[in-house]
């Protein structure tokens, strides 16, 4: 088992995902990042200890929305709160039924992303 | 034959008497006095009871109609009573004061028909008043009528014919070269042919203008019927109480039934699964609030004709009429095909539908470059604050190379809008250049895409053909090879891509293919339309006109392309392009 990280960052957008990783490592989190649904899954199967899932919506392979459903399936993991971070729309409702515990629409201002980071560690 | 006396007339030496029994006058020389008839009776040589007794059977037996019944008439009149000229006139509807024959008989042979002035004969004082007899001397009387003159007439009996409004419309006329023997049977017998003539006349009148009538009713009815077939417009009539449901043949070809099982039932209609459940409980609502409440209606109904298509048909019904006690006795109204307009409808909300996802998504396209570029620049402001720019070129480098990529990214998406809107006007932009190196176009877009393919741990075979050089619409030519890349990495499943490109005949044929998701025949169908996905647009990036527009190049260009394709194994697209391109 690795080193527990603060963040499990999920985007499939390199370079979006690349960026974020170093402003959020900058801020003084750690942060371990996946290219997918698919692949967050697996790391959580063997790491679930994130104290924060950043998750993207529109992902080759598994959506974020079916990666909810599949995660709150799973006791070793339903607990992690997850922020969705999308430039979807997304209906808030189904947000609460997804235990999803926030949305942040893309395109983000870091400063204001960061407080609200803050908010749940 | 002398001359007859009257208890109230003044006679001249030749003046024959005339009479009309029926209005109860007499003329004398033009004069009329009231006179009794049963006073006076002018015949001292009666006709043989015989004659009398034929003539009424014959007037009672005449059983003809039209111009044949007033033929038979004056010939009948001619040989009973062996009458030299006999026939019947009217007004002539073109001349003023004229008389056209309708039918003419010679010493019993029918004749051609003739026309008259009324002037100066004694028909004049017959049309429209009384019957006149002028026993013998008629040409004395009237030297003005020449034609009395020309054919040596003594005799003449004219009885006025009336419509049955009692107005005068024309005249029977008997003309005898010789003196009449005259007797008050005969005026009855004459009297009784006038009113038949009149009745019959009047009947042929009103059956023209009932042959005219129906002309036009047959007209309104055939514009009627063309008018329903054109509309898709049929009529129903429902007799409520027998539950008896009348429909117009456009009904039946509305729902194409098959003649033996056209329903003639409400309750046929409900119960036959003609109608879906909805439909049902549609009518039987309106029925009954119609029934009840006399209420109109106006319900659209879906159905599955004879050939199990769906169709939709639009019901109006309103109350016709109500018995003695108000009780609704028959429901009527109209029932029109309405299905192309109701798949017109369809059509435009699967449109607007995909149309509005299309938003959404492209929506979601626009903003994924842009949420990287604004949070690079975040980055960049971050170094920029702690004064670490010059201590890290590298980084800023990198951050700068990464700007320039989801720029160009976010043009290209921004361009293929603008393709969008040139093709949905069908005016596609080309700009043609001759020794256009096709290959090295294809070197570059693959040479793009390497980093991306490395970050989807994606293996890229590439081959291409040196040096093809053609004419072409560099632009376009890159597009095409773009997106048929975009889709080999989006839905390659991280799997061996393979892209070729090599030209043959003046043909230059491009070869992309990838071992993921594939795509089911169903869906091969629909992918190079506008918005057609084969994916689920949550799960796959991208706005879904991809191929749409390579499709369009392709189109534009004169080229063609194909997909072989396995679920799961992988799709192989092929395009082939002429090498120079005319346009």
């Amino acid at each position: 088992m690795n080193e527990a990280k603060d963040i499990l960052l999920v985007d499939d957008e390199a370079d979006f995902r690349v960026c974020l990783s170093e402003l959020l490592n900058d801020s003084g989190y750690s942060v371990q990042e996946a290219s997918s649904a698919i692949e967050a899954l697996d790391y959580l199967e063997h790491n679930p200890n994130p104290k924060l899932i950043l998750l993207d919506n529109m992902m080759p392979g598994m959506s974020g929305v079916e990666f909810c459903r599949i995660r709150n399936k799973k006791e070793s993991m339903n607990e992690i709160p997850i922020v969705m971070v999308t430039a979807a729309d997304i209906n808030e409702s189904s947000l609460e039924q997804l235990n999803i515990k926030g949305l942040i629409q893309k395109p983000i201002n870091f400063d204001q992303f960061e407080k609200i980071i803050e908010s749940f560690m | 034959m002398g001359t007859q006396s009257s208890p109230k007339g003044v006679l001249e030496p030749y003046g024959n008497l005339l009479w009309l029994c029926s209005f109860r006058k007499f003329i004398l020389h033009g004069r009329m006095e009231i006179m009794e008839t049963e006073q006076y009776f002018p015949h001292n040589k009666p006709i043989s009871t015989e004659i009398i007794k034929k003539g009424l059977h014959l007037a009672a037996v005449e059983t003809s109609f039209g111009q044949v019944c007033l033929e038979n008439i004056v010939k009948k009149l001619s040989d009973l009573f062996g009458i030299d000229y006999v026939f019947i006139g009217v007004f002539d509807e073109q001349r003023p004061n004229w008389i056209r024959s309708l039918a003419f008989c010679e010493q019993g042979e029918l004749k051609d028909n003739f026309s008259y002035s009324l002037d100066n004969t004694p028909c004049s004082n017959v049309v429209g008043d009384t019957m006149c007899v002028y026993e013998e001397d008629v040409h004395l009387l009237f030297p003005k009528d020449k034609l009395l003159e020309e054919m040596g007439i003594r005799g003449y009996i004219g009885a006025p014919i009336f419509n049955a409004a009692a107005e005068g419309i024309g005249i029977l006329v008997l003309l005898q070269k010789s003196s009449l023997i005259y007797s008050e049977e005969m005026q009855s017998l004459v009297q009784l042919y006038a009113a038949r003539a009149g009745l019959e006349i009047d009947r042929m009148k009103y059956e023209v203008e009932l042959n005219k009538f129906n002309d036009v009713l047959i007209q309104k009815d055939e514009d009627l019927l063309r008018a329903e077939k054109i509309a898709k417009l049929g009529r129903w009539k429902w007799f409520v109480k027998e539950d008896n449901l009348v429909c117009s043949n456009i009904v039946k070809d509305i729902f194409k039934y098959p003649e033996k099982i056209v329903p003639n039932t409400l309750a046929s209609i409900t119960k036959e699964g003609l109608f879906t459940k909805d439909s049902i409980e549609l009518i039987q609502k309106a029925s009954k609030n119609a029934t009840k409440n006399g209420a109109s209606f106006e319900i659209e109904l879906e159905f599955s004709n004879a050939d199990k298509i769906p169709n939709w048909v639009k019901v109006n019904g309103q109350v016709q009429e109500r018995d003695e006690k108000g009780k609704i006795k028959i429901v009527t109204g109209t029932i029109q095909n309405i299905t192309d307009h109701k798949n017109l409808i369809n059509e435009l909300n699967s449109a607007s539908k995909a149309k509005d996802l299309f938003l959404g998504v492209a929506s979601h396209e626009l903003k994924t470059p842009l949420s990287t570029m604004l949070l690079l620049m975040d980055s960049l402001n971050r170094l920029l604050d702690k004064g670490e720019l010059s201590t890290n070129v590298d980084k800023i480098k990198e951050k700068i190379k990464m700007l320039q990529k989801q720029g160009n990214r976010f043009n290209r998406l921004a361009n293929t809008l603008l393709d969008i809107t040139q093709m949905n006007t069908g005016n596609l932009k080309f700009q043609v250049q001759s020794d256009v190196d096709l290959s090295a176009i294809a070197n570059d877009i693959c040479q793009q895409f390497a980093d991306e393919f490395k970050q989807g741990n994606t293996p890229l075979d590439i081959s291409i053909q040196p040096e093809v050089i053609g004419t072409w619409d560099p632009q376009r030519f890159g597009q095409v090879i773009y997106n048929l890349m975009s889709n080999a990495l989006k839905y390659g499943q991280s799997r061996l891509v393979t892209f070729n490109l090599k030209s043959e005949n003046e043909v230059v044929i491009i070869e992309v293919k990838d071992q993921g998701v594939g795509i089911s025949d169903e869906k091969k169908a629909i992918i190079f339309e506008k918005f057609g996905r084969a994916v689920d647009a949550n799960v796959y990036k991208g706005i879904g006109l991809g191929l749409w527009i390579v499709d369009e190049i392709i189109k534009i260009v004169g080229g063609e392309i194909c997909v072989e394709s396995v679920v799961n194994k992988g799709s192989t697209f092929t395009a082939k392009v002429p090498l120079r391109i005319k346009l």
